[in-house]
């Protein structure tokens, strides 16, 4: 089976199947840590999506495995959607479970980009799970996850 | 320091290419012992809130930004080139100070 995984690799099921591997890892860590499971932070998402159930898989974080520096980390978000005037997503929110006021930002898409994808770069003072919900025109919402690790600083 | 607004774009595209637009402010907060207490905030607390980029009008992105998002901003999109104009990119702080700045793209 891994050897027909590789054979047909790329970058974005390269993703889809790390996801895939490390989900039983990231299920056990979820309900292992009582912060990520919080009610607060459920309602919170239940507001975002007017009680919708975001579906899973479309969006792809890109994040460094372990961030070097806390300050300044790169993150790239990859929604699998056209950019069409039918079909096109209108925004991405980038989400922290750790903040007591979870928002990082927001960015407002049009068809006129042609492609959701857009960078950026956050502070992480932790390690903390980082999610972005992407809503489409039609509003349906499409929400991915990624746990953000940071090297312990000396510094601190 | 004054903020200063770089972009990283191609100087021309075809139509119908998607092509990346990179931009960069450079809002370091002064120096502790330089800071100026004033009513709304302390300068070490300025964070750039709200990003726009306008394309012969129309508004081709928007980012609401936070202070949880690095000092100087850094912030990459995309844009399908459909025709040859101005992007008009603009920075505001949360104090309300603004920044502006142009370009022109040419689309062949």
């Amino acid at each position: 089976m891994l050897f027909s995984i590789q054979k047909k690799i790329s970058r974005r099921n390269f993703l889809t199947t790390s996801l895939t591997v490390s989900f039983p890892v990231i299920t056990s860590w979820l309900l292992s840590s009582p912060s990520l499971a919080s009610e607060e932070w459920k309602k919170h998402l239940r507001n975002m999506t007017a009680d919708m159930k975001p579906v899973e898989g479309k969006v792809s974080i890109e994040l460094p495995d372990i961030a070097s520096h806390g300050n300044s980390v790169p993150v790239r978000i990859l929604v699998d959607n056209p950019m069409t005037t039918e079909s096109y997503i209108d925004n991405i929110t980038l989400l922290s479970n750790r903040a007591v006021d979870p928002l990082l930002a927001e960015f407002e898409l049009s068809p006129l980009n042609g492609k959701a994808e857009v960078s950026t770069y956050i502070k992480l003072d932790k390690d903390q799970e980082i999610m972005a919900l992407a809503k489409t025109n039609n509003g349906k919402f499409f929400l991915g996850r990624r746990l953000a690790q940071v090297k312990p600083s000396r510094e601190f | 320091m004054l903020p200063r607004p770089q972009i990283l774009i191609p100087e021309s595209a075809r139509a119908g290419d998607v092509i990346e637009i990179k931009t960069l402010i450079t809002h370091t907060p002064e120096q502790p012992e330089k800071q100026v207490k004033s009513a709304d905030t302390n300068t070490a607390d300025r964070y750039i809130r709200d990003f726009t980029v306008e394309f012969e009008g129309t508004q081709l992105f928007h980012a609401k930004l936070t202070s949880k998002v690095s000092s100087n901003p850094y912030i990459s999109f995309y844009m399908k080139a459909v025709k040859t104009g101005d992007l008009i990119f603009t920075w505001q702080e949360n104090s309300g100070r603004s920044w502006t700045t142009k370009h022109h793209i040419k689309v062949s």
